[in-house]
């Protein structure tokens, strides 16, 4: 018991890392409970990820794009009055941003009149050849076709307002709305297209036109309301810091969705907040299991220790044994369960899961039905490190018991 | 020999129920597992379902109540002329059904509200002030001003983002515009009082609203309505309730729409939320699985020198298999009860008070979820997991038991 505390400190890792190796099984199935349990926590983290990533995308696709740049004040009180000063100002700065993906629109309020009734709606002027490159507007046409740049006086409604209006394609449409005096102007318009997107906000309440046409109409030629980006998720908040710099005395607003539409990034925080809640109990499971295996495993050793104090090893060192164990077991655990888990999303994220199996049909609330998980790592750190702390536990209990353990008793009771 | 193959299942019972009160701390760190795993479980699904249950009440109580019913076509149509010209017809049924707690009339068509230099389309609605609170919630949602007053012709409630839109304030004269029967356009000054706040953006965006009586002058539609709100006492009678009515109304005249078809849109939401759920909950049913087996292989494992000892001694391999199956079963099932009590105890507990995700958003409903979600039991979920302790019954009884007939009798009786 003379050797200095290296060697000895080198003989207890030898002896745990050789009990790990001799009782392969043992240390298999230890492993495996936390390997599973962390690859389900950080699998269920890209479900979610991938979930809303897509969510947010979709969202952003349908019509709203990323940033929006009006006049001061245009977003909550959209009027013409409020139109964009000097609109090649902006594209300048735009561009100088390195943003190829934008679009212009003029928006108003007007109302659509068929023969037999009217309807309120939002009018849309958009760039015909632009808009492709910031939303996926022409894509949720289900009857007829997005705008050309040769049409003029053409529509397009979404499937609710058609509906209502009882309108089909190549049917005359009255725009009535108001020039940026506030007079009243009404022109007809051809139908020949309809949004059946089945989303929020896309199937009512909105009329889009070219924006030759409506500049047209309400008597503001060149004029624009609204320019749309779209940028990558990541860019978006510094994209917007730098155009607001760029144009600061312009009296202009530059608004990335979440500034417009807060109840979405709210939706996605509390949906997150959910998520958390349950992920949270879902590490309990973890940590209980990974806490039994290894007590089981180690309280039936107790005959083995028995043996090991017989020939002259102290309660410390068998503690020190069961510690190191129980520390190595955590590691290489949390090790393969990061493998583990990093498949998973990575083969899940390849193929997408299927959820049109259980929604039982196509695109819902902005959600396609092929979800692609998507790696989130930011809590692996708190889960790995509680995963370690709870081995540790679990290895020091064991520990302290059998430093107590007498070498007779214990080879008798085992 | 002979009749230790005929070894009853009282014998079976017996030394099973001995080889887990002999192995006390083992037993009791194998029940904890399946205990606190079944218990999350159930806690876990009561919170899935309580927050699934909250979005439709949220949703049903916001606007649509449970059951509408139109004249046949106005829900497509949205035309006033499809309107329900004796409404006596079907509100003298109301008395007649225990189930519906409230009712109310309304008339739905679309406008335009214009504020000085502004206009914004609207979703006109008008209904009877004190029945409206019958059937939703809507007066409680009003964050600014008050609710329509009953007698005040004049008063009209906008949606937040209407209001915003038009920058409207409150006491200001807002003008409706809408088209009367006959196609001829009516416009109107009412006085905006309040301003209603759901959390609904589709509800929030676009609507306008007037007391009946004054909407009925106004448009000059005598009695008739466009629609009959009905809230039943509890969501599962909303079937029963169409049924009923469906009896009594004839499907020429009218009509009657349980939620789900109203907002397909919020069908949707739920459908995917579920599936959202459900997605979640499988994966940790999984892992509560792989967890309780993980735990009897484990034990298993360091019973090897014990089963060689009982093979040596002349047991055949069935009976160890089955001992240890009637084990293992045994275990599940006790440590499953025990669980889904503690998880209902938990569940019960947290009910009331809820659990606050008011940290993660500003108490702010959206698409009506609550930021306090009520965990909530209920007999789809208790199914759930009764099957998902079923199948951990049978893959961690069977397959390490199986496991177990297999050892080597030179190598188990080696062991330390």
């Amino acid at each position: 018991m003379n050797q200095p505390t290296s060697a000895v400190f080198h003989t207890i890792l030898a002896v745990a890392l050789r009990n790990l190796l001799m009782h392969r099984r043992r240390t298999l199935l230890t492993v495996g409970a936390i390997a599973v349990g962390l690859a389900s926590l950080i699998f269920l983290w890209g479900f979610n990820e991938g979930l809303h990533r897509n969510m947010l995308g979709n969202f952003q696709k349908a019509i709203i794009g990323s940033i929006q740049i009006h006049h001061k004040g245009f977003f909550q009180h959209p009027e013409l009055s409020k139109a964009i000063a000097n609109p090649q100002k902006v594209i300048d700065a735009v561009q100088q941003a390195g943003v190829s993906q934008y679009s212009m629109r003029l928006e108003s309020f007007g109302l659509a009149a068929s023969d037999t009734t009217t309807q309120g709606v939002m009018l849309i002027g958009m760039d015909p050849v632009n808009e492709g490159r910031v939303t996926e507007i022409s894509k949720r046409i289900g009857i007829g076709r997005f705008l050309a740049p040769e049409d003029e006086y053409a529509l397009i409604l979404g499937a609710t307002t058609a509906t209502n209006l009882q309108v089909k394609l190549g049917d005359e449409v009255i725009i009535i709305g108001y020039d940026r005096y506030g007079a009243m102007v009404a022109e007809s318009l051809t139908l020949i297209g309809i949004i059946t997107s089945g989303e929020m906000g896309l199937d009512k309440g909105m009329a889009i036109t070219s924006l030759a046409t409506l500049q047209e109409m309400v008597d503001l030629t060149d004029k624009i309301t609204t320019i749309v980006i779209s940028s990558d998720e990541k860019r978006i908040p510094s994209l917007a810091f730098e155009l607001e710099q760029s144009l600061l005395d312009d009296n202009l607003e530059v608004m990335p969705w979440y500034t417009m539409f807060p109840v979405m990034k709210e939706w996605v925080t509390l949906h997150n907040g959910f998520l958390y809640l349950f992920l949270g109990v879902v590490l309990f499971i973890v940590l209980a299991g990974e806490l039994n295996t290894m007590l089981i495993s180690m309280l039936e050793r107790t005959r083995e220790f028995g043996v090991l104090m017989a020939i002259g090893t102290t309660g410390y060192q068998i503690a020190g044994i069961l510690f190191v164990e129980a520390v190595a077991i955590g590691i290489v655990g949390i090790i393969s369960g990061i493998i583990l888990g990093y498949a998973v999303v990575l083969f899940t994220g390849l193929y997408g899961i299927d959820l049109s199996i259980l929604l039982g049909s196509t695109s819902r609330f902005y959600v396609d039905p092929l979800i692609y998980p998507h790696l989130k790592l930011d809590h692996l750190g708190i889960t790995s490190g509680v995963i370690l702390l709870a081995s540790m536990l679990a290895g020091i209990y064991p520990a302290w018991r059998a430093s107590l353990l007498q070498p007779v008793e214990a080879i008798r009771n085992g | 020999m002979a009749e230790s193959h005929h070894l009853g299942l009282r014998t079976y019972l017996q030394l099973a129920i001995r080889n887990l009160v002999c192995n006390r701390r083992r037993t009791l760190i194998t029940l904890l597992t399946m205990s606190f795993g079944i218990a999350t479980l159930t806690l876990l699904s009561a919170l899935n379902d309580g927050w699934l249950s909250q979005m439709k009440t949220n949703f049903i109580l916001s606007y649509t109540g449970h059951l509408q019913i139109h004249a046949k076509g106005f829900e497509a149509s949205q035309n006033l002329n499809d309107r329900i010209k004796e409404p006596e017809e079907v509100s003298r049924l109301m008395q007649s059904y225990p189930e519906v707690v409230g009712w109310t009339q309304r008339i739905r068509t679309s406008g335009l509200a214009s504020v000085g230099g502004s206009s914004a389309g609207v979703q006109l609605m008008a209904t009877d002030p004190e029945q409206e609170t019958w059937v939703t919630s809507m007066d409680q949602r009003v964050t600014q001003g008050i609710w329509l007053r009953p007698g005040m012709g004049r008063d009209l409630i906008l949606g937040h983002t209407v209001a915003q839109n038009l920058g409207a304030e409150l006491g200001e004269r807002v003008i409706l515009m809408v088209q009367r029967l006959n196609g001829e356009m009516l416009s109107e000054v009412f006085y905006l009082r309040g301003i209603l706040e759901t959390g609904a953006p589709q509800i929030d965006r676009s609507l306008a609203l007037i007391s009946l009586n004054s909407a009925q002058q106004w448009l000059q539609m005598g009695d008739s309505i466009t629609d009959i709100v009905i809230r039943a006492d509890r969501h599962e009678h909303t079937e029963n309730l169409y049924r009923l009515f469906a009896q009594q109304l004839s499907g020429r005249k009218y009509e009657i729409m349980p939620w789900q078809e109203l907002d397909p849109m919020v069908k949707q939401w739920l459908e995917f939320s579920d599936a959202y759920g459900f997605v979640i909950l499988l994966v940790v049913i999984i892992l509560v699985l792989i967890e309780i087996l993980n735990t009897m292989l484990i034990s298993l494992h360091e019973r090897q020198k014990e089963l060689g000892v009982i093979v040596a001694v002349g047991t055949s391999r069935l009976q160890v298999f089955f001992m240890l199956l009637l084990e293992a079963v045994m275990l599940i099932f006790i440590g499953a009860i025990l669980g889904y009590i503690a998880g209902s105890l938990l569940v019960y507990s947290l009910a009331d008070s809820g659990i606050n995700l008011t940290r993660f958003a500003n108490a702010f409903e959206f698409f009506y979820m609550d930021p306090v979600i009520h965990p909530q039991l209920t007999r789809d979920s208790a199914i759930k997991i009764l099957g998902a302790t079923l199948i951990a019954a049978l893959l961690a009884g069977l397959y390490p038991a199986w496991r177990a007939t297999h050892i080597s009798l030179s190598k188990a009786l080696r062991i330390q």
